[in-house]
């Protein structure tokens, strides 16, 4: 095989192999999320067992060898039947394959990348690492932002079969290829993989979170990482003729974390958008996030590890692995505790540290001589940069076309007119918890049907992901407005990732007078909020309906009880025709269901539905914590729906205004 | 007796009319939370880094909840988030400066010193207001000095203050 080819399918397998282990530990949300109804422990035991694992995996795979082709083969093929595997199956099964799985594309991923840096060279293995970060997430944005593992029919097997029998094809085309004189040596620096990969996933390569958190649009905040790949191309392929970077090493490190900062604790207002000049701004931070992380990678990797015996640097690759594991779950598990068991500090700065790591992992660089300069003397030259442009094609346009794709576009407003003033208003109200499903799973494609099929005219939803890791990373709001064809409106409550919606259908206008309300926090765990709009019937009149979602925790009802009072004090529930639905944490009976009838509202599942119909939990409901409360309306026909995926049930209502 | 008042009423009582410091952009009362926005690059007194590190910050949004009042004195709990931050969980490192900063605001609208304490309990930022302290330093008419202060409440969007008037 030629250089060009034997390096083409390379770079190809370790972006490959990166894309997979991606989306595993994206799919790994879903799964401790079913393990946090077992406590804060168990999910946190699982997920560094599970992330510890990749060495024990490496230890299987390599045997105390060297890493050659054949090892690669072998933990490709593996990977691949387990990342099938996981969606095949549901249930326990799904449960077990899917972190067992994360944990194999962990440890084969870094046995493939301390192959691909003796082939490639540093940059350019970095490079191809980013790539597959950004293969995943176009292909992911080309699916809506629901990945493919979750999905059953072609829309999910076509790009898992593509995306695998790729890495196969590739696999095998490396797996003899190795010099016998050059297999033992091993790079520098490769755990700054794990820490790279848990802010790729969490910030830099996930554009719903960049989207949420900066106030843009999906299909931007995707164009922006498009140009970001470009850029680290073009650094790197800078970088290579000339054997330096760009910018000293000191200089990148300091614009890598002062970018992340910027994107971590935004100048935008919450739910505020960003004007096209702060777009453009914020498109470039994004870009160059992309890009100098990409650098950083490069610089760590440009060493050559000290040289040990076979046997020593068997175990010393199981611990890079297992380092590699608990690096990329660390920040994510860490933030996420913070839900639970807050810290003693705002939880940006977790990622934020994990920034500095990576950033700091960059920071050498070595006098000694590369790692791959034995190996691949023709690695640093332009024409080695040649095998990264099939790869780096495929992946800007998948984004590019994600950005597409995910363009919401709502048609205009239609009213009929000398519709009647007391005209009825259709409203679903449902917690989504961030688009788990039972199974374990995520399932946007049900419940889209499940709003489409109820014919709301507005919907009020709690617990909507934006990018969440937990909620396997998906932009649940972009997604359920382009799918239902509404109008959406959100207000951060845990975090800007974390919200609560209005959809609104163009058949009652544009959603007006949009007010989004921090609740007190009181004694937490977790920031609660509210948003309020105004939606019309055919006839103009007013109806003001608020999305809310209250503090959990059973001992939490003076919290509740504070939160209440806020919304029931704001100005919107002083107009004729308030709705309050939500997920209240409150059962009948309990003083905050108490404050909100005296403060004159009545239910409308006690006054117009089943007041037995329990919500939660939804496949087998034990109590009724979600409300829709009226202040100057009537309601008819209230029901609470069947299971629709989510663990909490939907209820329906329908909303007269009192006309004079 | 009770003595109900909304919120800016009362703060026009309590600042003598001279109104919010510039650097408390918004104030008003939601039920029984008071909701505040303060700019802190307009306060005073700011130097160096403290100036920088303001300008980063911009806006604080600030709810305060009357955690209850003792022996004269109200005790606030304060939710801050800036930038998308909840900034009151940092309050543990900034409590000194905090407590210099309002102290020192208080003092130059001519209150006497002493009569706030910032502190941090449980990851929670709270002031202690000697509300007691600041009736009595008040200029108030000969027929009201010695005025107990025996409740203070939030509710309903008004602030109501039990007093006992002196004999």
């Amino acid at each position: 095989m030629t250089f060009s080819r034997k390096a083409t399918a390379t770079f190809t397998l370790l972006a490959l192999v990166t894309a997979v282990t991606v989306e595993l530990v994206r799919a790994t949300g879903p799964m401790f999320d079913r393990a946090f109804t077992a406590g804060i422990v168990v999910v946190a035991l699982t997920a560094l067992g599970t992330y510890v694992a990749p060495g024990l995996v490496a230890v299987l795979l390599v045997r105390g060898r060297p890493v050659t082709g054949r090892t690669v083969v072998q933990g490709v093929a593996l990977l691949a039947v387990a990342r099938a595997a996981v969606q095949v199956l549901d249930g326990v099964a799904r449960y077990w394959v899917t972190l067992a799985a994360a944990a194999l594309a962990i440890g084969v991923l870094v046995v493939v990348l301390v192959r691909s840096v003796r082939v490639l060279g540093a940059a350019t293995a970095a490079l191809a690492v980013t790539t597959g970060g950004a293969l995943a997430t176009g292909v992911s944005l080309v699916l809506g932002t629901w990945d493919a593992i979750w999905r059953s029919g072609a829309s999910g097997w076509v790009p898992t079969a593509l995306t695998l029998v790729a890495a196969m094809a590739c696999a095998w085309a490396v797996r003899s290829d190795d010099a016998a004189d050059t297999t033992g040596a091993r790079p520098a620096r490769v755990w700054v993989l794990g820490p790279y990969l848990g802010v790729a996933l969490m910030v830099v390569l996930n554009p719903a979170y960049l989207a949420s958190q900066l106030g843009l649009s999906l299909t931007v905040a995707a164009s922006a990482l498009a140009a970001g790949v470009v850029l680290a191309a073009a650094l790197t392929l800078w970088s290579l003729p000339r054997q330096s970077a760009l910018l000293p090493a000191v200089l990148r490190a300091v614009v890598l974390v002062a970018a992340a900062a910027l994107v971590l604790f935004p100048i935008t207002a919450e739910g505020e958008d960003a004007g096209t000049l702060l777009a453009v701004g914020l498109g470039v931070v994004m870009a160059l996030l992309v890009a100098v992380s990409t650098t950083s990678l490069a610089t760590a990797w440009d060493a050559p590890a000290k040289d040990r015996g076979p046997r020593s640097a068997g175990v010393t690759l199981a611990g890079t692995a297992s380092a590699v594991g608990l690096g990329v779950i660390l920040p994510l598990l860490v933030y996420q505790v913070d839900y639970d068991v807050p810290l003693g500090l705002p939880n940006a700065f977790v990622i934020l540290t994990a920034v500095v790591v990576v950033a700091l992992g960059g920071l050498r660089r070595s006098a000694q001589p590369r790692a791959a300069d034995a190996a691949a003397p023709r690695a640093e030259t332009r024409a080695a940069w040649l095998p990264a442009v099939p790869a780096l094609a495929v992946t800007a346009a998948l984004v590019l076309a994600g950005a597409a794709v995910n363009r919401v576009q709502v048609e205009e407003t239609v009213r009929v007119a000398g519709g009647q003033p007391d005209a009825p208003l259709t409203l679903l109200d449902w917690n989504l918890h961030y688009g788990v499903t039972q199974e374990p799973g995520l399932d946007l494609g049900r419940m889209a049907d499940v709003i489409t099929a109820s014919g709301a005219q507005v919907v009020a939803l709690q617990e909507v992901s934006r990018g969440w890791i937990m909620g396997g990373g998906a932009d649940m709001a972009t997604y359920l407005a382009r799918t239902t064809g509404m109008r959406v409106v959100a207000a951060p409550a845990a975090d800007r990732q974390f919200v609560n919606v209005l959809l609104v259908s163009p058949s009652v206008g544009e959603p007006q007078h949009v007010v989004r309300t921090r609740l007190p926090y009181g004694d937490g765990p977790q920031q609660r909020s509210a948003i309020t709009a105004t939606v019309r019937n055919a006839a103009g009149t007013p109806f003001v309906v608020t999305s809310a979602h209250l503090q959990h925790r059973e001992e939490n009802t003076p919290t509740r009880l504070q939160q209440l009072d806020v919304l029931m004090s704001a100005d919107v529930a002083s107009s004729p025709a308030v709705v309050i639905a939500g997920d209240l944490n409150s059962e009948p009976g309990w003083p905050e269901i108490a404050y909100v009838e005296a403060a004159g509202y009545v239910s409308g599942q006690d006054s117009a539905g089943d007041p037995a119909q329990r919500t939660f939990p939804a496949h087998a409901p034990e109590v009724r914590i979600d409300w829709v409360f009226g202040r100057g309306v009537t309601f008819s026909d209230v029901q609470v729906l069947p299971d629709g995926g989510s663990d909490h049930r939907p209820i329906l209502a329908t909303v007269h205004p009192v006309v004079d | 007796m009770w003595v109900t008042a909304p919120l800016d009423e009362l703060l026009h009582l309590a600042l003598r009319g001279e109104g919010l410091p510039p650097f408390v952009t918004s104030a008003e009362l939601v039920g029984s939370l008071l909701r505040a926005e303060v700019d802190v690059r307009d306060l005073p007194g700011l130097m160096g880094a403290a100036r920088l590190a303001a300008r980063a910050v911009g806006t604080v949004h600030l709810d305060v909840a009357l955690a209850g009042y003792r022996d004269g004195v109200a005790h606030l709990a304060v939710e801050a988030h800036a930038r998308s931050v909840p900034a009151h969980r940092l309050a543990a490192l900034f409590t000194g400066p905090l407590d210099a900063a309002v102290a020192r605001t208080l003092t130059d609208r001519g209150l006497p010193p002493g009569l706030t304490t910032v502190g941090e309990s449980g990851g929670v930022l709270t002031v202690a207001v000697r509300v007691q302290d600041a009736l009595d330093a008040a200029p108030l008419p000969p027929f009201l000095r010695g005025a107990v202060v025996d409740d203070l409440t939030l509710a309903d969007s008004q602030v109501a203050v039990a007093l006992t008037l002196p004999a």
